[in-house]
């Protein structure tokens, strides 16, 4: 869990990055324009990442990034021309992200940045489960529980992507890569067994239509 | 060949001829001259000598004496001189008899080719009673034809002098009169290549400047056309770049939320949420589709000139906006003077709205619009709108027409402006031959005024 501000003044735009990235669990603070972003930066330093429209009222997110001292920020902006981007990675951008984007795209980047600062979630709980990321060890009720190696990288994209229902498809691809030999059928098989080792029959939720979604509010 | 290259060679072609003929001629009449003087030398010295042998005879007296001999012998003294006096010349006496064809007291004067050099020959018959004698004066002409050869000669150098410095002249003349013929090629193919127009010094009078002059001033023309067309296609560029980006946003929002409501697990507020930003932002990409395509129109369209009443266009707009203006309780407050004057309906009424619109965007509620309609001069009349809203920045007043332009990005946006509306009225005011003012004090408000002509000019008729 981290803390991230998002400076950004389409408050569509604001309140949708928000929604998502509290679904990961994280703590997020808004700002609408330049000079609110100032403020919450000036008060808050303990913050991990700050996500930078670059197009603000009152300061742009080029003046504020300069304002900007240790904390990794993420530019978010409808510009892609190539001179943009280089513009917006070398005033200090850790990464830059065009609208429109994806909602995996921005979970995704985010996870990227967070671990490389290493202020990414390193355990995870969930009803008397505990995962820790790192050593990759499950313990249920003070009891460990062997993975296949198979079976955690499914559960290492279910809880790295909680929340979000993802596809057959695309938990297959993100799991084990795009060449594993294997079908929608061997997702279903491993989440029946990550369901039964876990006693997640109700958090790991199927979806008509969708695929699987691991749910924290459930 | 180029063109001084052909006169060239036709001028040397036609003169050069003309030239040595003339000096061939001139040659040969001195030639002529010189030689019927000769001729009259000699003929008058051979007269002269059978008159005074003549003479010398009839002299002696004793004409007892007389035989063949006596002529020889008087003559003897003449032919001698004849000799000592040039020592080519030769005079000889001779007895014809009946046998000649020569006519007392005429002369025989001819030119005979002897080999090295022509001689002249004269012939003449003594006069009675002693015509059967003839005198024959013969001299070569050498000196004569030596000065003629040398004269050729002469001649013929000036000929070749002649012909050769007129070559010269002839060329270095062409060539410096279509020096600037060619300066004017050279910078016709640097355009040719894209650069831009270099202006050619125009020398002189002649035809070759008159050139200069229009292809300087055609040069300067399409020089401009094509700054215009670039600057053209630049704000065009700019629009598309704009457009693009301005549509992201609401894109992004749409998607985004859509996504949302698909993959996460949503209360019932986020999904009303959702589905309202969603709808909110798909109208604001049709708003902005509208927009564009109102321009697209009026840029098109030939402004459609008809008599215009304000009174009925100031009720027009104000049942036109009176809801939105209701929404904001805004109270629009009007001051119309009965004008009428010439334009297109639909366009002036867009262009109000639009501004009055403006205006509301920039008030806070239960804030006073005011909308005045009046004649300035006979010829222009003026609508003012006049807000007390947030006013602008006076370098923001110069960026507002500019196609999504926006003051204050964030407050314009929750309000729904597209970011085209200035634009629009601008197009407007500009296709109806009118000017557009704006004067704001940041947080006090800002009044626009437009003027228009009470007429419009009418290219066509």
């Amino acid at each position: 869990m981290a803390k991230i501000l998002i400076v950004e003044d389409e408050k569509a735009i604001n309140q949708l990055m928000k929604q998502n990235l509290v679904l990961q669990g994280h703590q997020v603070m808004q700002a609408f324009d330049g000079r609110q972003a100032l403020e919450i930066l000036d008060n808050k330093a303990d913050l991990d990442l700050v996500i930078l429209d670059i197009m603000l009222p009152y300061m742009s997110g080029m003046e504020l990034i300069k304002e900007i001292e240790g904390i990794p920020v993420m530019f978010v902006t409808a510009k892609d021309g190539i001179q943009d981007k280089i513009k917006g990675l070398t005033s200090g951008a850790e990464d830059y992200l065009v609208k429109p984007f994806d909602m995996l795209e921005l979970i995704a980047r985010v996870n990227l940045i967070l671990k490389r600062h290493k202020k990414d979630t390193t355990t995870f709980s969930l009803v008397g489960v505990e995962v820790d990321m790192v050593s990759q060890k499950v313990v249920k009720d003070g009891q460990e529980i062997i993975l296949t190696p198979q079976e955690w990288s499914l559960l290492e994209v279910l809880i790295r992507n909680v929340n979000i229902a993802l596809s057959r498809d695309k938990l297959l691809n993100m799991a084990w890569g795009y060449d594993f030999d294997g079908d929608a059928r061997t997702v279903d098989v491993h989440i029946v067994k990550l369901r039964k080792k876990l006693g997640w029959e109700e958090q790991i939720k199927t979806l008509y239509k969708l695929g699987y979604r691991l749910e924290t509010t459930a | 060949m180029r063109l001084w290259q052909r006169i060239y060679i036709i001028a040397l072609l036609l003169f050069l001829p003309v030239l040595n003929v003339g000096l061939f001629m001139g040659a040969r009449m001195i030639f002529n001259y010189n030689m019927d003087v000769t001729k009259g030398q000699a003929s008058d010295e051979v007269h002269l000598l059978s008159r005074t042998i003549v003479k010398d005879i009839e002299s002696l007296d004793y004409k007892q004496q007389m035989d063949d001999y006596i002529v020889y012998r008087v003559a003897e003294p003449y032919v001698n001189y004849i000799t000592n006096k040039d020592a080519n010349a030769t005079l000889e006496v001779h007895y014809v008899g009946e046998k000649t064809t020569l006519q007392m007291g005429q002369q025989d004067i001819s030119i005979y080719d002897t080999g090295d050099y022509p001689e002249i020959r004269v012939l003449e018959l003594l006069e009675a009673p002693y015509e059967n004698y003839q005198l024959f004066y013969f001299k070569p002409l050498d000196d004569f034809y030596k000065l003629w050869q040398s004269l050729k000669l002469v001649f013929g150098i000036i000929s070749l002098c002649c012909s050769g410095v007129l070559a010269v002249v002839l060329y270095l003349l062409l060539y410096e009169m279509t020096v600037p013929l060619q300066r004017l090629t050279q910078s016709v193919k640097l355009m040719q290549k894209g650069e831009p127009w270099q202006a050619v010094e125009v020398e002189g009078h002649d035809d070759i400047a008159d050139l200069t002059k229009s292809f300087n001033e055609m040069g300067a023309e399409i020089e401009a056309q094509m700054e215009q067309l670039y600057r053209e296609s630049k704000t065009k560029q700019q629009l598309v770049d704009d457009l693009a980006h301005e549509m992201r946003t609401p894109l992004t929002a749409i998607y985004g939320y859509a996504e949302y409501l698909q993959k996460a697990p949503y209360t019932e507020e986020e999904k009303l949420d959702a589905l309202d930003y969603i709808m909110s932002e798909s109208k604001r990409l049709s708003h902005m589709g509208q927009e564009l395509l109102t321009m697209a129109i009026f840029r098109e369209d030939e402004v459609n000139v008809e008599q215009i009443d304000s009174v009925s266009l100031a009720k027009d707009i104000s049942s036109l906006l009176q809801g939105s203006l209701r929404e904001k309780r805004l109270k629009l407050i009007k001051s119309i003077k009965p004008v009428s004057f010439e334009g297109d309906r639909a366009m002036i009424v867009c262009l109000l709205r639009n501004l009055i619109e403006n205006a509301a965007r920039a008030s806070d509620s239960g804030a006073r619009i005011w909308l005045t309609i009046d004649k300035s001069d006979e010829k222009t009349i003026y609508m003012r709108i006049k807000d007390e809203g947030i006013g602008m920045e006076a370098h923001d007043l110069e960026r507002i027409t500019d196609a999504f332009y926006r003051v204050d990005k964030a407050r314009s946006r929750s309000n729904g402006g597209a970011g085209i509306g200035l634009n629009l009225c601008d197009l407007i005011v500009k296709k109806h031959s009118g000017t557009m003012q704006f004067e704001s004090v940041p947080k006090q408000g800002t009044t626009v005024t437009v003027l228009l002509p009470v007429q419009i000019e009418r290219n066509e008729e």
